[in-house]
């Protein structure tokens, strides 16, 4: 018995979606476009997300903000109970809520080494967990984790924590995929190369002259690459890893 | 100093696609794709073509059919003539055209090894080569090439001809990839697991083997060429994406 289904156009109407670290960057740019393309957004993020919010109701679409620290098991399964009791159901998360951080690896801390892969590693395992719990009861659902290209090439700025938390991402989806597939509930990420956000803010990557494709990522690459991931598009694949990088990193 | 643009929604209105292998199965389910999105498609294959030509048409967008075997130099350089001369341009290229053999290996024939390597590796080096000089002197197109899981893991039950020319196309794709970028040409290939179609006929694959418990159809690869071939993947090049069910993780 097969719960999925071939693939088709991307059309997100009447779909259910949350979308952690929401609130800015590559997250608001997810739910932006999923809203585009139809969905229902729940933002989620630490920071303030009123501003995402009316922007989606203003593509007149229905959105809520809930205020979630991934790290904190209850507030994880309180946002997707809220979820629930609010929209009936949830048909897709982006598990984007992440930290980045550049310590060198001998000065780093304990505590520093902890923040990170608790934000970044475990805060994706809390939330998937919730969510897959919900999917897989319906027999229906679409994952996407963002992980990065440093977790595969090591990273050119990032330190040691950063780079295994994300790492631990790729491998952690490919893991839940295998348990998920023979339920429809489809598991991936998208590994983006170096983007033009505020995590990068402060860091010169000179990519005209070191990228293949000469330009830095921008939200709306990575926001589109999940955004055929989380659709109707991709019903035969799960337990990738999409690289959208600039060509910086082939595989 | 050129910089590539960024991703958007996928529309293809008045672009112009070149299928290889466009008469059946994956490809023909690629030009309907394509063709669904706006672009006018250039349908070739060594077999008759006037079925996809019609479903293209279907979608209110031109269609042209050229018979061509891409593992022929000349037949190449004819497909890419007739493309442009009757659409000036060509924005994409899903290079398809393969055969598949399932010969054991001690009984695999020198021949047979050749001709498979000459289609499914030389005829891609061919038809890519000469849409690159094309999309080169433009600055813009999006290559994508038609590899396969068996290149990854060693086939399940293909011959070590095909498993090895498939292997081929995903490294091709890489130094193609490199010099391409900088002149805004995307390369990239998509490796499917098992499939429906007319090449995979007879086969019994079984669905339990697949996390998602069901054997890939070619819409299943078309919607994922259609991603790579249009702006919604402009940040993406020298990529193989895996199309495969789960059951290949990478």
């Amino acid at each position: 018995m097969s719960y999925s289904s071939v693939s088709k156009k991307i059309n997100l109407h009447g779909q259910i979606a949350i979308i952690t670290g929401g609130a800015r960057g590559i997250g608001a740019c997810i739910a932006r476009t999923l809203a585009r393309e139809g969905a229902d957004v729940v933002v989620c993020d630490v920071l303030p997300s009123e501003s995402i919010v009316a922007e989606i109701e203003r593509m007149g679409r229905r959105a809520m903000g809930i205020c979630c620290d991934v790290t904190n098991q209850e507030q994880v399964i309180d946002l997707v109970q809220k979820t629930l009791n609010h929209f009936g159901k949830i048909d897709i998360l982006v598990a984007n809520a992440g930290v980045v951080d550049r310590t060198p690896f001998l000065e780093m801390s304990l505590e520093g080494w902890k923040r990170v892969t608790e934000i970044n590693l475990t805060g994706v395992f809390l939330t998937v967990q919730s969510v897959f719990r919900h999917m897989k009861e319906r027999q229906s659902g679409k994952i996407v984790c963002i992980g990065s290209i440093a977790g595969k090439v090591g990273g050119v700025i990032s330190a040691p924590n950063y780079i295994a938390s994300k790492g631990g991402v790729h491998s952690f989806v490919k893991s839940v995929a295998k348990e998920g597939g023979p339920f429809g509930v489809y598991v991936n990420a998208v590994a983006p190369g170096p983007c033009d956000t505020d995590m990068n803010a402060s860091v010169d990557f000179q990519a005209e002259k070191n990228f293949p494709l000469q330009r830095m990522g921008r939200a709306e690459d990575i926001a589109e690459a999940a955004l055929f991931l989380v659709s109707p598009a991709s019903n035969f694949i799960t337990g990738q890893t999409l690289n959208v990088c600039g060509g910086v990193f082939m595989e | 100093m050129m910089s590539v643009d960024v991703s958007g929604p996928i529309n293809l209105q008045g672009k112009t696609a070149i299928v290889t292998g466009g008469a059946r199965g994956i490809g023909a389910s690629i030009a309907r794709t394509l063709a669904r999105e706006g672009a006018n498609v250039v349908v070739s294959d060594i077999l008759p073509l006037q079925k996809t030509i019609s479903e293209v048409e279907e979608y209110g967008v031109k269609a042209l059919g050229v018979t061509c075997d891409v593992s022929k130099p000349e037949q190449v350089n004819q497909l890419v003539n007739d493309a442009i001369r009757a659409f000036h341009q060509i924005d994409i290229l899903v290079a398809g055209a393969a055969i598949v053999k399932r010969t054991p290996f001690l009984e695999l024939s020198l021949e047979e090894w050749n001709r498979s390597l000459e289609v499914n590796t030389t005829g891609m080096f061919l038809t890519v080569q000469a849409v690159y000089r094309h999309m080169a002197a433009r600055k813009s197109g999006k290559i994508v090439c038609i590899g396969s899981i068996s290149g990854m893991i060693g086939g399940i039950i293909a011959g070590a001809d095909y498993v090895t020319s498939k292997g081929g196309v995903h490294s091709l794709i890489k130094a193609v990839a490199k010099e391409a970028a900088p002149k805004g040409i995307y390369v990239n290939a998509i490796a499917p697991g098992p499939v429906k179609s007319a090449m995979t006929e007879g086969i019994p694959y079984d669905p339990e083997m697949i996390p998602l418990r069901r054997i890939g159809e070619p819409e299943d690869i078309a919607e994922a060429a259609l991603f790579l071939a249009s702006q919604a993947s402009n940040y993406i090049t020298g990529t193989v994406l895996h199309v495969n069910g789960g059951v290949y993780l990478g």
